[in-house]
């Protein structure tokens, strides 16, 4: 008894799981600051280490998953999806609902194709040619 | 972990990932400047890769990665639907 007293006060702000490691308290970002953050860890990774970005489907649960013989407060949504990116030290995530996800994605899609460029261009004119851009 | 060797055939493979549960399944996309290369991930824990040093294959990469997202955000269920083949 005094062990589920114990785990109910240990975490007080967990997201359940997320891509199988548990969360402790993430602030959601809004989709225009995680944007921005985002650019950011892109220019800082460009001379080295990777960004690495998640995608998963959110049904919206604020509270852990509850052991079995508990009843299920929940209700589960099914419209949001969450975005998380870092660089290896700095997190940042956001939340996009089904409103948001247009002008998210847009915004997301530019970003990606204008500072995903370091990768190899076909280029048929020339050949043999290695012009990789040097940072 | 297995690396597809073509784009379609990843692209294929985690759409129907995906729909088999979409609670589960997550995308992670891993971008190097510097090695100049470019990795998507679809995995439940077995995982589906695509690896590429290409910049053709960033637009495609990109519209996975939106067709997924739209997918998580519409109200439709999947889950349980198996009903493919």
């Amino acid at each position: 008894m005094a062990l589920i007293a114990m785990l109910n006060l240990a975490s007080p702000k967990q997201y359940g799981s997320f891509a199988g490691t548990p969360i402790d308290f993430f602030p959601f970002r809004s989709i225009v600051q995680f944007l921005t953050e985002l650019t950011r860890l892109f220019q800082k990774c460009r001379t080295s280490g990777s960004v690495v970005i998640t995608l998963k489907k959110y049904d919206g649960r604020t509270k852990p998953t509850p052991r079995k013989g508990h009843a299920e407060s929940f209700e589960p949504v099914d419209n949001k999806c969450l975005v998380r990116a870092s660089d290896g030290k700095k997190k940042i995530s956001t939340v996009v609902t089904t409103k948001e996800v247009i002008k998210f994605q847009m915004a997301y899609s530019n970003l990606l194709r204008a500072h995903m460029d370091g990768l190899k261009k076909k280029d048929k004119k020339s050949k043999g040619k290695k012009t990789k851009a040097t940072q | 972990m297995p690396y597809f060797q073509t784009w379609e055939e990843f692209a294929r493979a985690a759409e129907k990932l995906y729909l088999t549960d979409p609670m589960k399944v997550r995308v992670v996309l891993k971008y190097r400047h510097c090695d100049g290369n470019l990795c998507i991930k679809v995995t439940d824990n077995a995982c589906l890769q695509y690896k590429t040093d290409q910049a053709q294959d960033v637009k495609k990469i990109e519209k996975l990665h939106g067709k997924l997202m739209r997918l998580m955000v519409s109200k439709e269920t999947h889950s349980g639907s198996m009903e493919t083949d």
